[in-house]
């Protein structure tokens, strides 16, 4: 056999392998229940519960930012971030959190918001007249 | 709304704009039908025709330009795009950044850059050239089609940067037919307001469009079957690409560096990924390039890279437009409808370059003979391929949702859900890629090393030469003695890594070496030295500054028992930092002085300095980290990192967080609306016992001056002075609140005590305490001459200093036959000196006399009467009751929100330098080669 079909048959032997290998770390979207079972981290996406307490005091704790999310069960949940509450968190359409669930809180990692874009919708603005 | 005739319109713009768009369509699509027709045989004449039609497609993209920009300078708000992207206050230098924010502009960047470099072409020198502008001009025509704006039964092809704005939304606003004057511009997202904005997209995109010339080689030398030639060819191409798109990559990271709030260069987001593999993959194509070139191997492998590196930038784009990676990356443009023209280009792109490859396969020359195991081919081939798979790792990841669309399409055909089939991105992404590009990177490092040395091998050589191995052998040993000197600046170092290590320095010395003992300083080789050696030093910035960044804005003892299980230090990036007070931070000291507010952004002062055992300050400066507000000045839109740049580290600091009350107008309204006010009386000394505090007023004072109002002479000021302390202090702070009565307005001057969390204002009822009413005054009536000075009370003078035909017209505007005038008197006594003006005037030949009541220090006077003859004026003046006796209301509010802090995120990156240095010293080794292989000669074929 040739060295190149060995090299080439080797190539895409490794491609595989590392393919699958990389695709283990794909995630799925969890629900509060879920992690709660899995114990382990997880990908979750909910929206914010707008009437119940959102909590940020930074100058007790930077680093300490709660809020509660209803995740795609429907279920609603207390939330833990360790760090700074992020501009225009209340008009959030989608939050997506990475963490686990530690009792009955889930301690988020990581969190990316999902918010309606500034510019596309936004109304008309109006020149404001001096006249009086 | 139809009827309505529209005032103040610019309609030419439109007219214009859509007949060039049109113009461009159809000059591109009569090229790409007169080539096809005539591709075996151009005669003259069609070559002529089509190089015509060519221009025409030229000059058409730049005139849609530049009435674009026509109409963004003069805001010309009736059309989408204008309103969209500029508004009135917007400099003219972000007139350019706002011109390519919208899709229809990056997509003209393109096609601009598409022309130009197509006009490299236009001569025909070659007979390859008008195909490879067959294939530039047919990538326009779909371009242009993402521009048309025109409606083919319900669905809508491309989006028109002339539509007006009346035509994209339905509001009763544009039943005005003079709407056009009512209307402003929404402005730039002030987050794009910044330099890099301005370099960075168009290097970019030239990066992006400039992989379509090594690609329209590939299709045109398949075309032609011109298997040799288009190798020469082809290759300053390819390195201009991979010197562009490089420099475009590399400018992103620098941008995200340096202004944006990513806090790092580089994090694995699907759009910066999606610009790093075509780059990677036209790097590998350049190998088998040079190797085709050089043996005539691997040519297959070039043609089979470059027609990858453009279907993937064209699938890049398809990714970062289409609104797919929303989920996953935190700046892809939103959704525009452009979804499906934008999968069709791919599946073009694609299908034209596998059909083509197919085709043309068997007939591409290989050597029989293989490539020898010792041989630079050889293992430039495997480095090529080894490339080739960090571009596939990371792709294959960035296309998760590309996947669950894919699933869903299956689906819907099913008539099943394939929701539970859904795949989100990995839970950690810097982990995951790291993990593997690792490795890419060890194995691209050490191949890019020691291939160096070998050499192209023909048939009659089949041996390493003595100077591979002592060249080798040095290279090795010095990168292991560099190794061993640097190890030691880890603290820990895992197996990988430290491999990592040595494997960057062993470029960095064998290009070094190969440059000295090798090529001997001869400038004309020595791109692959700079580009091997600039990886090098790039892989060593890399992980200095990876292993080694450190969080600074962590205080373990600030910190410690805040929170129940808050012992994970990762959690814990972020320092809340009081105005005025120190703070320990990881081996800094750090304060927060001021904060200055200029133009749109606060800047803040932050003092950084370390301190040696015996409190002597080794190393101190300053960072000046901004929050900028939006265009309407009512909310954060922005933060701006602000760094000191050393050789061997950064310090960067970023605002992540200031007070409610600083961050949005609305918010800070509904915070002060909440706050609980309770309202007090006191007398000069007195002491009043709130809630939680007692507070003595010491001072009742008129001499205020606010830094942001202007005074005028006949504002009423009053600044009271507490002494506030809680009932266990010792210490005490100082409260000043104040008011200004104007005429019929008031300003109030809330003070803040945030030691204390306590708000203290002056109600406006204040006046009346102090103010009796005019009925129950006894005026005195006294005459004066200018110059005269009288005592009214003990120690109390009134002294008529001159007259002033000048009335502030907040007062008064006297008509055309009407006197008005002015007394300029002053009062003194022992505490306070204050300027009077009583006017005095005839209306309707009647006098009319407006009083001065002045609460401190408490006197009302009235100009009376003119004299003429004696030159005598006629005055009368009451003294109020004492101030010190009067019982002065003032509002107190507890537990409010402090506004004093901020919350700041500091980080030191080691030795970042070399990422850059590296980076730029890597494709500077492309550019030299690109700049030396340009016009190369035509062998004979």
């Amino acid at each position: 056999m040739k060295k190149s079909y060995i090299l080439a048959l080797s190539l895409i032997g490794a491609a595989i392998i590392l393919l699958i290998s990389a695709s283990k770390d794909f995630s799925t979207y969890s629900s509060f229940g879920s992690a709660a079972k899995s114990g382990g981290l997880v990908k979750l996406v909910g929206h914010l519960a707008k009437e119940k307490e959102i909590y940020y005091q930074p100058e007790k704790e930077a680093n300490y930012f709660s809020f509660f999310l209803t995740d795609k069960d429907g279920v609603t949940k207390q939330v833990i971030l360790r760090a700074p509450k992020p501009q225009d968190f209340e008009l959030s359409e989608q939050v997506v959190l990475t963490g686990t669930m530690k009792e009955d809180i889930f301690e988020a990692k990581s969190m990316l918001l999902k918010c309606p874009s500034k510019y596309k919708d936004e109304e008309i603005y109006i020149k404001s007249t001096t006249a009086l | 709304m139809n009827n309505v005739q529209y005032v103040g319109e610019h309609l030419w713009v439109h007219y214009c704009g859509r007949f060039l768009v049109l113009l461009a369509f159809f000059s591109a699509l009569f090229y790409l039908i007169a080539f096809i027709k005539n591709y075996k045989e151009l005669s003259p004449v069609w070559s002529k025709s089509i190089k015509s039609a060519f221009l025409i497609h030229l000059v058409s993209v730049f005139g849609i330009i530049i009435l674009i920009f026509f109409m963004m300078t003069r805001h010309y708000y009736e059309y989408q795009y204008a309103w969209a992207h500029v508004s009135d206050e917007l400099p003219m230098k972000y007139i350019v950044s706002a011109f390519w924010e919208g899709q229809e502009g990056s997509f003209l960047l393109w096609m601009f850059w598409n022309c130009l470099l197509g006009s490299f072409f236009f001569r025909f020198k070659s007979k390859l050239d008008a195909s490879i502008l067959m294939v530039i001009l047919a990538v326009n025509l779909i371009l242009t089609t993402m521009l048309l704006g025109i409606y083919v039964g319900e669905s809508r092809i491309g989006s028109s940067p002339f539509s007006l704005l009346r035509h994209t939304m339905n509001i009763p606003l544009f039943s005005n037919a003079e709407y056009t004057k009512l209307i402003k511009g929404n402005g730039l997202n002030p987050l794009l307001q910044n330099y890099w904005n301005i370099i960075h997209p168009p290097t970019l995109f030239l990066g992006f469009a400039s992989t379509i010339v090594p690609f329209a080689y590939a299709i045109s030398a398949l075309l032609y079957k011109e298997y040799k030639n288009w190798i020469r060819l082809v290759l300053p191409w390819a390195l201009f690409s991979g010197f562009i798109l490089g420099t475009g990559v590399l400018m992103g990271g620098a941008w995200a560096y340096e202004a944006l709030s990513f806090g790092g260069y580089w994090a694995w987001d699907p759009v910066e990924n999606m610009s790093l593999v075509p780059w990677i993959v036209i790097i590998a194509g350049i190998h088998t390039n040079l190797i085709s070139k050089s043996t005539g191997y691997s040519i297959r492998a070039t043609f089979i890279f470059y027609l990858l590196a453009f279907i993937l930038v064209v699938y890049s784009s398809f990714l970062t437009r289409s609104g797919i990676l929303g989920d996953s990356s935190a700046h892809a443009f939103t959704q525009m409808g452009l979804e499906w023209q934008l999968v069709i280009f791919c599946l073009i792109v694609t299908i034209a370059s596998v059909l083509f490859l197919i085709k043309r396969f068997k007939e591409i020359p290989t050597k029989q003979k293989e490539e020898q195991f010792i041989s630079r081919e050889f293992w430039m081939l495997i480095g090529s391929l080894i490339l080739l798979f960090g571009a596939l790792l990371i792709s294959f990841t960035t296309s998760i949702p590309v996947y669950n669309k894919l699933l869903d399409l299956i689906g819907k055909l099913l008539n099943t859900s394939m929701e539970s089939w859904h795949r989100s991105t990995p839970l950690n992404p810097v982990a995951h890629h790291n993990q593997y590009q690792i490795w890419i990177a060890i194995f691209t490092g050490m191949l890019s090393s020691f291939s160096l040395y070998l050499k192209y091998l023909d048939d009659r050589e089949s041996k390493l030469g003595k100077l591979f191995f002592i060249n080798t052998g040095i290279s090795l040993l010095l990168s292991s003695i560099a190794f061993g000197l640097t190890f030691n600046s880890f603290e820990k170092l895992h197996w990988s890594h430290a491999l990592f290590l040595w494997t960057a320095w062993f470029a960095i010395i064998s290009s070094f070496i190969y440059l000295i003992r090798v090529i001997q300083f001869k400038w004309r080789l020595a791109g692959p030295v700079l580009s091997h050696g600039g990886f090098g030093i790039l892989l060593l910035g890399i992980l200095f500054t990876g292993i080694n960044k450190n969080i600074i804005s962590h205080n373990r003892f600030a910190q410690q028992d805040l929170l129940p299980g808050q012992a994970d230090e990762e959690l814990s990036k972020h320092l809340t930092l009081i105005r005025g007070q120190k703070m320990f931070m990881n081996g800094y000291w750090v304060m927060y002085e001021k904060d200055t507010f200029i133009l749109k952004s606060r800047i803040y002062d932050l003092k950084v300095w370390k301190e040696d055992s015996l409190n002597h300050i080794t190393e101190s400066f300053m960072l000046h980290p901004e929050v900028q507000y939006d265009n309407k000045l009512t909310k954060v839109a922005a933060s701006n990192p602000s760094t000191k740049h050393y050789i061997n580290k950064d310090i960067f600091s970023l605002i992540a967080q200031i007070p409610q009350t600083q961050t949005d107008a609305n918010a800070a309204q509904k915070a002060e609306d909440s706050l609980d006010y309770k309202l007090y009386t006191c007398k000069l000394n007195d002491t009043v016992f709130t809630k939680n505090h007692y507070l003595i007023l010491k001072e009742i004072s008129n001499d205020f001056q606010p830094q942001d109002l202007e005074s005028k002479p006949f504002d009423q000021k009053l600044q009271l002075t507490f002494e506030v302390r809680k009932p266990e202090d010792s210490t005490f702070q100082i409260s000043k609140p104040a008011i200004i009565f104007r005429n019929n307005l008031i300003y109030k001057f809330p003070s803040h005590v945030d030691a204390l969390q306590m708000r203290v204002q002056i109600p406006d009822s204040a006046y009346d305490a102090f103010m009796p009413s005019f009925e129950n005054l006894k005026l005195t009536q006294i005459e004066l001459k200018k110059g005269d000075s009288i005592e009214i009370g003990s120690g109390k003078y009134l002294k008529l200093l001159g007259f002033s035909k000048e009335i502030d017209p907040d007062i008064l505007v006297p008509k055309e036959n009407e006197i008005a005038l002015s007394a300029q008197v002053e009062f003194k006594d022992h505490e306070f000196t204050a300027k009077l003006n009583p006017i005095f005037m005839i209306r309707d030949n009647q006098v009319i006399s407006l009083p001065v009541q002045s609460i401190i220090p408490g006197i009302t006077l009235k100009f009376s009467k003119i004299i003429p003859e004696t030159e005598t004026m006629q005055f009368q003046y009451a003294l109020h009751p004492d101030f010190k006796s009067v019982a002065i209301p003032f509002l107190v509010a507890e537990n409010a929100p402090r506004n004093d802090f901020i919350v700041i995120q500091v980080i030191e990156f080691p030795w970042i330098i070399l990422v850059w240095l590296g980076g730029i010293i890597m494709l500077s080794g492309l550019l030299l080669s690109s700049y030396l292989k340009r016009y190369p000669k035509l062998h004979a074929a």
